[in-house]
């Protein structure tokens, strides 16, 4: 098992990575808006290191139960599982707004509710994920988006499946809100440790070519 | 001797979420109720309603179940160089639009929006 000292970030390569996703959650907030017609206020990205499963004590201000979740992993020169969440009754609305110019009854929107969720989680997981490949000069390939209803946790853990082979995770979140909807939701990253050392190449490298190291 | 007007542009909208072929179809009907359009949920489907329908323009997602959208694109861009294809994607790095540009396709940002669609259109149509 990898001991949390193994994995230790120094403060520049934490600062540069929480600059790199807050650019990358910039560019999803901006998608976000975009889909919804509204603007998106986002926090900074929050950083931790923490074992696998303590990360559902990690999830500050998931206090709703019901969730509609959206995850997508991205693999390259370094894994990300991102995952974006929002309250249930929170996700019908999104796809009513992103629906805007076609028209469509409440059964009809029911009906596409977990296939719509699914495009806005690829949207908004891609745009962010592109930005820090785009800032990091490198590609990463995506898989398709997956979506899950849930009422525990456990949902949460169920959507990292196979991640649950490392024992210890790089966790970023980020919350937003669209106030005018009374709409917010999370947007969560999880690097895997086992690719930490190329992750931290990827920031060195980062750091050098913007002359910070 | 009378001339065969052109007929109308037709385009195929591939795409395996149904919401974004909604959205497509709804705002280029807007745009351009003129035009004829049909529908793929991959890239394979898209390659045979290729040669059934020929359509004039190919609005094409790259992240989808079996061939992905830049495979579909490039075959389609073999068989009939003549069919103006759009990637339209949420797959917005920059690798992905490079590897657009060499196979001489138009690269859209999605979400699909009036704008987006709008530059789409404009791309067709130049």
């Amino acid at each position: 098992m990898r001991q949390l000292s193994e994995v230790q970030l120094s403060e520049l390569q934490q600062d540069a990575l929480a600059e790199i996703f807050n650019i990358g959650v910039g560019r999803a907030g901006s998608s976000l808006s975009l889909v919804v017609g509204s603007q998106i206020e986002l926090t900074a990205p929050a950083i931790s290191l923490c074992p696998l499963d303590r990360i559902q004590e990690n999830l500050h201000g998931l206090e709703f139960r019901q969730f509609s979740m959206v995850s997508q992993k991205f693999t390259g020169d370094f894994d990300s599982q991102a995952i974006l969440i929002f309250p249930e009754t929170n996700a019908l609305e999104i796809v009513r707004l992103m629906a805007g110019a076609v028209e469509l009854s409440v059964e009809e929107l029911s009906e596409l509710e977990q296939e719509a969720m699914c495009e806005v989680g690829n949207i908004i997981l891609n745009a962010c994920m592109s930005a820090v490949a785009d800032l990091l000069e490198i590609a990463f390939s995506g898989t398709l988006p997956v979506h899950r209803f849930g009422d525990t946790c456990n949902t949460f853990l169920e959507a990292l499946g196979e991640e649950s082979g490392d024992s210890m995770v790089l966790f970023l979140q980020v919350e937003m809100r669209i106030s005018q909807h009374r709409i917010q939701g999370h947007i969560v990253f999880l690097l895997s440790v086992t690719s930490l050392a190329a992750l931290l190449q990827c920031l060195d490298a980062y750091l050098v070519k913007s002359g910070l190291q | 001797m009378t001339q065969t007007p052109n007929p109308m542009p037709s385009l195929l909208i591939v795409d395996d979420s149904r919401m974004s072929r909604m959205l497509i179809r709804a705002i280029v009907g807007q745009k351009r109720p003129d035009w004829t359009m049909i529908e793929a949920a991959s890239g394979e489907e898209a390659l045979l309603q290729v040669e059934a329908c020929r359509p004039t323009f190919v609005s094409m997602d790259v992240n989808m179940p079996g061939m992905n959208g830049l495979e579909a694109a490039g075959r389609i861009r073999i068989r009939h160089p003549e069919i103006r294809i759009a990637i339209c994607t949420a797959n917005i790095q920059s690798s992905t639009e490079q590897e657009s540009r060499k196979l001489n396709l138009f690269f859209i940002k999605k979400p699909v929006t009036e704008a987006s669609i709008a530059q789409m259109i404009a791309c067709f149509e130049e």
